[in-house]
């Protein structure tokens, strides 16, 4: 019974995310995002009949769907980083070489492991799959959060709530797959709630946080400083280099 | 209880596990913290506060050289009561720990400017600033270092045992570039004498 509801509550969150952005006008701001809750809804509700009415069906189903997931998942984080970057050049290089290393970094390791190991296809290594490729995606939204907050790059509630859900959704769906690759059938039962359960609260925090229209405040621009770029970084530089220095002369007299 | 026993040991032996608990954790942290919006109007004891580009004093950077010395402290203990020299030797850390604190925030106020403007710049070179960033997180790491052992140890003890690391390092470092030419030598005996 308690499954039941936790397996409804997530479509009626949903429907309610995509109605709410719909009737204030501002689903196309974050297309990706809502394509993801629409994709997530639709595919909800195509399973709950599965699973009553053809059983046999639902695993196979469950887990293609799960995979279209991931990649359309993808698409968030792609969307946070032209939204967050869009008016800040110089952040949005920094982004391109910080984030593609990190995924080069991240994606060959899981590929070394899927070439070594017999265990990546479905449906056998499905949990090893899917999660894989959730690290993936949280080592990527995690670079490019820490690049964000290195820059200072304002992003606004919208922005911010979708990265903490999106990531604290990330976190538990490897913590979960993991358990269940490691544990399999002593897999705790009150754990197969525990996720389900951390979605809905992650729902309930998109909620709060896209209610209303809240996009990145603009910053100041330029703040009177030099217009050349290598200026200020060899005037910066030196700032460091001198202060390094007298630490150094004091505590080495 | 086995059950507990093997979750814990998937806890502790998963890295995947431990991976995501840190990421969970992470991402919680820097999303939930609130942007500081720090005031460029701060004073400062370091900043000529004309139009402009501020400019360092180096007067009071090299206040440094002074607090850590142990002139003064030599000084007051000829002739002074342990209590008075005591009372000195707190005080002189509370201005350690003060001097520290204030060039950590001078380091802290150029950066966030830079990176202010940096981010805006579309001329940016990735090299350059991840070059930067290493060398702002190592005053980083080394000022905060040296903070926690004024803190704990006094600033005349921190900078002694600062300067005791770096000669064990010289000579560690002269140690293995003889080493080499040792190993060399003793073979070429050892080849002479077969």
């Amino acid at each position: 019974m308690f499954s039941l509801a936790l397996w409804l509550v997530g479509p009626v969150l949903e429907s309610a995310l995509l109605a709410r952005a719909l009737q204030a006008g501002f689903i196309k701001r974050y297309k990706l995002f809502y394509l993801y809750i629409a994709w997530v809804l639709v595919r909800d509700l195509s399973l709950i009949p599965i699973y009553h009415l053809r059983p046999e069906y639902y695993v196979g189903a469950y887990w293609y769907s799960q995979f279209c997931s991931v990649l359309i998942g993808c698409g968030i984080v792609w969307e946070v980083y032209t939204l967050a970057l869009s008016r800040y050049p110089g952040a949005a290089q920094m982004a391109r070489s910080v984030v593609a290393f990190v995924f080069i970094l991240s994606a060959s390791r899981i590929l070394a492991n899927a070439w070594n190991g017999a265990n990546w296809l479905p449906p056998r290594g499905a949990f090893d799959a899917e999660r894989d490729l959730r690290i993936v995606q949280v080592t990527v939204l995690l670079g490019l959060v820490a690049l964000l907050r290195y820059y200072a790059v304002p992003m606004g509630r919208n922005l911010e709530g979708i990265i903490a859900g999106y990531g604290a959704f990330l976190a538990m769906s490897v913590i979960h797959l993991s358990l269940i690759g490691s544990l399999g059938r002593a897999f705790p039962r009150f754990w197969q709630y525990l996720q389900p359960a951390a979605y809905i609260t992650v729902l309930l925090g998109w909620c709060c946080a896209l209610w209303h229209y809240a996009p990145a405040p603009e910053s100041a621009a330029g703040i009177g400083l030099e217009a050349d770029y290598q200026s200020l970084l060899a005037d910066t530089r030196s700032r460091v280099s001198a202060v390094w220095a007298y630490l150094g002369r004091a505590v080495r007299p | 209880m086995g059950v507990l026993r093997e979750s814990c040991k998937t806890v502790i032996v998963e890295p995947h596990l431990f991976l995501a608990g840190v990421i969970l954790l992470i991402v919680l942290i820097l999303v939930s913290r609130r942007s500081v919006r720090h005031q460029f109007e701060e004073t400062s004891l370091f900043c000529d506060e004309t139009a402009g580009r501020e400019k360092w004093d180096s007067l009071s950077l090299e206040l440094g050289a002074r607090i850590f010395s142990s002139q003064d402290l030599d000084f007051v203990a000829r002739g002074s009561s342990s209590e008075f020299h005591r009372r000195f030797r707190e005080e002189r850390t509370a201005l350690a720990l003060a001097w520290l604190g204030q060039i950590r925030r001078e380091i802290d106020r150029s950066m966030r400017m830079h990176l202010k403007a940096a981010r805006l710049s579309p001329n940016l070179r990735t090299s350059d600033e991840l070059a930067l960033a290493l060398e702002y997180f190592r005053f980083q790491l080394s000022n905060r270092i040296l903070y926690y052992m004024v803190w704990v140890h006094g600033p005349l003890a921190a900078a002694n045992l600062v300067a005791y690391s770096i000669r064990l390092a010289a000579e560690l470092k002269g140690l293995l570039e003889i080493l080499p030419a040792a190993r060399s030598v003793a073979a070429e005996i050892i080849n002479n004498q077969g």
